[in-house]
């Protein structure tokens, strides 16, 4: 999937939690280029429909410098393929994903261990074969949904740098995955090579609230 | 001691306070990710003094004062408003929610809704999203339009309708 400068028109945009897909009409310049870059941004994983026709969500991270967009799409396109599992919902079913699961963790928990700035809810692991890892829970009695609290994502990307990919995959996810995205730069800011841009409130929340 | 414990702590010293931000949210939809700090709205302004009185402890980090409790918790006092909402209006609506055999009072849906969606920082608009998705239903328009602008009335009713089926 390629990148194409014409689909940061979203920028044009202000950040928000839904909108309409008619909104996109006026800053692409019409409404076949409008529908064009919404179906563009929701095959790289930035946008995505909501259950109402008519209407979309965007990741904050289409908000991130263009330069930055080609950093994200490995990221983007795991979490597309992202596999949500649970049992009994809660914390048991992350230490049973960890005892099972080999692989790389990422996301709220990879973040907690590098920051201790916010709890992590759900167990992101990236593993080399998504569908015998997923039969194997299934046989450790996990069921397949939307809601569960144990994620596994195929690899996509290089995975040389794993802070720095750790890094990326908040930055991509966005939402509250932006503060740990912060937190991360404030706390192993030498081991970027690749960062985003946040507002200097934001990075001074972030600074103010990280465990002293 | 974890925010729960803390914010029940809090509530019985302080009486007079609603929990706000992150916290409030996990009071309605349940756990959720946050920070290790809380936020609230007290109806009257506490000293220095009053604070320590309390546990507390009082620091002043690049000129800005920052209190924790004796645990270590770190709490945001908000006095006048959150997000341009008057606390006064904060206290009136506030809703309380059992935490464990204690009661505490948060923000209502309706406020903190509104809050979120005029701060609208990437972890707001997750925030709105979340809470919209799950309690869309249960909102009170009533109170939102006393508490929001027209437009920020039709946003929201928005936001609403895209995650309800």
């Amino acid at each position: 999937m390629d990148l194409e400068p014409s689909l940061v028109v979203v920028q044009a945009l202000r950040q928000k939690p839904v909108y309409r897909v008619s909104e996109f009409f006026g800053p692409a310049g019409s409404r076949a280029t409008g529908y064009r870059i919404i179906r563009k941004l929701q095959e790289l994983g930035f946008a995505a429909k909501t259950r109402r026709r008519g209407y979309l969500t965007v990741r904050s991270s289409a908000f991130q410098p263009y330069p930055v967009w080609p950093h994200l799409l490995p990221s983007l396109r795991a979490l597309k393929q992202a596999r949500y599992f649970g049992r009994a919902y809660d914390e048991s079913d992350v230490n049973c994903a960890r005892r099972s699961l080999r692989g790389m963790v990422t996301l709220d928990y990879r973040a907690y261990e590098l920051t201790q700035f916010q709890m992590p809810r759900i167990f992101f692991v990236y593993v080399e074969d998504p569908e015998r890892q997923a039969r194997s829970l299934k046989v450790a009695g996990f069921s397949e949904g939307t809601k569960g609290r144990v994620a596994i994502l195929p690899k996509e990307g290089g995975f040389e740098n794993e802070i720095q990919r750790v890094y990326l995959d908040c930055l991509a996810f966005g939402g509250r995955s932006t503060l740990d995205a912060v937190a991360i730069e404030l706390l192993h800011a030498d081991q970027l090579s690749v960062r985003g841009e946040f507002p200097t409130d934001l990075v001074l929340k972030v600074r103010e609230d990280l465990p002293k | 001691m974890n925010l729960e414990s803390a914010a029940v702590k809090i509530s019985r010293d302080l009486k007079e306070v609603v929990f706000v931000g992150a916290f409030a949210v996990i009071c309605h939809v349940g756990p959720y990710r946050q920070t290790r700090d809380l936020d609230l709205a007290l109806a009257t302004p506490l000293s220095d003094e009053e604070f320590e009185g309390l546990g507390c402890r009082i620091f002043h980090e690049s000129g800005k004062r920052v209190i924790r409790t004796g645990e270590g918790v770190k709490l945001d006092v908000y006095t006048k408003d959150i997000s341009g909402i008057p606390v006064s209006e904060v206290f009136e609506t506030a809703v309380v929610k059992r935490v464990g055999s204690d009661e505490i009072r948060v923000m209502c849906l309706e406020a903190l809704l509104i809050a979120k969606m005029r701060a609208s920082r990437p972890q707001d608009i997750e925030d709105v999203q979340t809470l919209c998705r799950r309690l869309g239903k249960t909102i009170r328009w009533n109170i939102v339009e006393t508490l929001a602008t027209p437009m920020e009335s039709a946003e929201l009713k928005n936001v609403v309708s895209a995650f309800s089926g």
